[in-house]
């Protein structure tokens, strides 16, 4: 049955977006081309990037928007009468939508690579000068990172990284619908998940932002020379971000820290964001 | 089949439905009538299980609304709740991944004797055309329990016949039909059991013949006489 | 929609179909030993409740007008005589009410037949 569910989300969800993606690679390749032939490159490259960015919000609309409809909208007098519990519906959406998010994303970067494979054959121009100063600053941030010797690994890492984003947004925006369309914001329609949003990511801002200063743990990162970054080396320690601020007071080493107590918040964050909307949920107080 | 005790829910200070107890049991067709705002829609959404955060014990086929009595339960909202982008080839396929129980050669046959297109988007549907559709996918399942919400509510006395006829060719021993309604002259003879609701209360709940019998009069003219003094 | 349909207020639906059955059956239009629709197909040509026409028709079989063969059915009694005997006792119930009818309006029994007498000669 799960499964099933899955394979509809996938319909249900797939035309729209798969149209969105389509729009999107046909004016990618239009660019793309524009860039390689020299024709405008500038203005193709910025609309490439607007293209870009436009294909990502309307991914994420539509996810959104399909949520907001198959779970507190019309069609969830369909989806609540189908014989499975309530959580198989959140979990399921939360899989496709994180599936489809993560495409989009990965699409949108390998659109990238490609215009800067396109600016570097044409050469010798300041697009390519531009990419190059990037990819510089990407390496010395690797380096600096002490993780030079993951380099292999280092795509698979980044992957990971935008996956874990596009869950934790897909979470976010999940939590924000299926509180703001509960009873007790149920007068306000859908200024409900607005609301719901906005407190929500300012209240998970402002803990992130304690867990980074406040939590005993960070890497340290001693630097020689400030400009380039030869000889580094990276490890834990159990100071937080506060810490780093006191040292400065202090005036000692040119040494820094990254406080580390944001990634350990995260995870439990998006732990409480997923339990607490699957509550409401199993509820299901949000049909109208 | 169906078993409600003490069934109270409100929305923030409202009281939709105050205090609900009754039985239904199978081979039975009832009607579930009275004003707007009586509470019908929010009692046959709790018993289809679309609406929760009540008080009170609901059971149907002796378990607690949830999953298990989905699979026997039908349901035909009175909104249109099918994605407006499909058409009636797509939604079947849907609802056979859904239903174990659902039939869709049935549900073809009924939308050509309704004379409608499988092909059309719902989105491009006249409001009786889609109730319709609903009305033959709700029964195109070979459940326990059917709710029907208002299902001749916008369409034309002719295809009030023909969806009378599908409702009554539905019909089965095993089986319980609540059909919620405020069209009372045109559908009542197809009625055990009426039940009237007034202001989330049931008012009553009698056999319809013994209604003629004991009081001579028609289940609509019983509806006139008790609801027009609360109307004004 | 048919004019089958159209039921009284204030008599009992069962009761009503047993008067429309038995017309059908000593009027001729359902003949001795015919099979009878199913109850189903009863009920959506009358637009009624199932289990109601199943009142009626068992009502139907006390009455002697109707038996059930097994399982295969039910069907219009071969017993000329309850056919008969229904179809008198409709006559005799039509013409009480024609004759209260008249007298009401003060008409004599010589008048009646008078009347009676031109009219079905026309």
């Amino acid at each position: 049955m799960f499964g099933n569910l899955i394979k509809n989300e996938l319909i249900l969800t797939g035309g729209p977006i798969g149209t969105t993606f389509a729009v999107y690679l046909i004016m990618s390749a239009v660019f793309l081309l524009a860039i390689l032939a020299g024709v405008v490159p500038v203005l193709a490259g910025v609309l490439l990037f607007l293209a870009s960015l436009g294909q990502s919000f309307v991914v994420l609309g539509l996810i959104v928007v399909n949520y907001y409809r198959s779970m507190s909208g019309r069609t969830a007098y369909l989806t609540h009468t189908v014989p499975v519990p309530p959580t198989h519906h959140y979990f399921s959406k939360m899989i496709v939508s994180t599936l489809y998010m993560f495409l989009s994303q990965c699409t949108m970067l390998g659109v990238f690579w490609l215009a800067n494979q396109a600016f570097m054959r044409n050469g010798g121009d300041i697009q390519a000068e531009l990419t190059r100063i990037f990819s510089l600053l990407f390496e010395s941030a690797i380096d600096s990172m002490g993780i030079s010797g993951l380099r292999p690994l280092l795509p698979i890492l980044g992957l990971l990284l935008i996956l874990l984003s596009c869950v934790f947004s897909c979470a976010t925006y999940f939590f924000a619908i299926t509180l703001g369309t509960s009873k007790f914001f149920r007068k306000m329609g859908v200024v409900g998940p607005i609301i719901v949003y906005f407190i929500q990511s300012s209240i998970m801002q402002v803990l992130v932002m304690l867990a980074m200063f406040t939590i005993p743990l960070g890497l340290l990162i001693s630097l020689n020379n400030l400009g380039g970054a030869d000889s580094v080396s990276a490890e834990w320690v159990n100071k937080s971000y506060a810490w780093w601020f006191f040292d400065q007071m202090q005036n000692n080493t040119g040494s820094t820290y990254i406080g580390a107590g944001a990634y350990i918040v995260q995870p439990i964050l998006l732990a409480v964001l997923v339990v607490w909307s699957i509550r409401v949920v199993k509820k299901h107080s949000g049909v109208r | 089949m169906i078993q409600i005790e003490n069934l109270s829910k409100n929305y923030g200070s409202k009281v939709v439905l105050d205090d609900i107890s009754a039985t239904f049991r199978s081979g039975k067709i009832i009607g579930l009538l009275g004003p707007n705002g009586a509470g019908k829609t929010t009692f046959l959404k709790i018993l289809a299980g679309v609406a929760g955060d009540y008080k009170g014990v609901v059971r149907v086929g002796g378990f607690e609304v949830g999953p298990k009595t989905k699979e026997i339960t039908s349901y035909s909202p009175d909104c249109e709740y099918l994605p407006g982008w499909m058409s009636l080839n797509q939604i079947a396929k849907v609802y056979s991944d859904y239903f174990s129980d659902f039939n869709s050669e049935r549900a073809f046959m009924l939308a050509e004797r309704f004379k409608l297109d499988p092909k059309q988007k719902i989105k491009n549907m006249s409001k009786g055309m889609q109730e319709k559709i609903q009305l033959a996918l709700t029964l195109s399942r070979k459940a326990q329990i059917y709710l029907l919400d208002e299902p001749i509510g916008g369409v034309d006395p002719a295809s009030r016949a023909a969806i009378m006829d599908l409702i009554i060719g539905e019909y089965r021993e095993d089986a319980v039909m609540i059909i919620a309604t405020h069209l009372v002259s045109d559908i009542e003879n197809i009625f055990d059991q009426v039940m009237f609701m007034d202001n989330g209360k049931i008012s009553l709940f009698e056999d319809v013949e013994k209604i003629r019998m004991d009081k001579n009069m028609s289940v609509d003219a019983l509806f006139k006489e008790v609801f027009a003094c609360s109307a004004t | 929609m048919t004019l089958d349909n159209h039921f009284q207020d204030k008599s009992p639906i069962y009761l009503q179909l047993i008067n429309i059955f038995t017309v059908r059956i000593a009027g001729g239009e359902w003949v001795a030993g015919q099979r009878v629709d199913s109850v189903r197909d009863l009920a959506m040509h009358f637009k009624v409740n199932p289990n109601t026409v199943q009142r009626a028709l068992v009502e139907m079989e006390a009455l002697g007008l109707m038996n059930t063969a097994g399982t295969s059915g039910r069907y219009v009694t071969s017993d000329q005589e309850s056919i008969l005997r229904a179809r008198h006792n409709l006559a005799r119930e039509e013409l009480e009410e024609f004759i209260k009818a008249m007298t009401q309006l003060g008409y004599s029994r010589d008048d009646i037949l008078q009347l009676l007498e031109e009219h079905i000669s026309n």
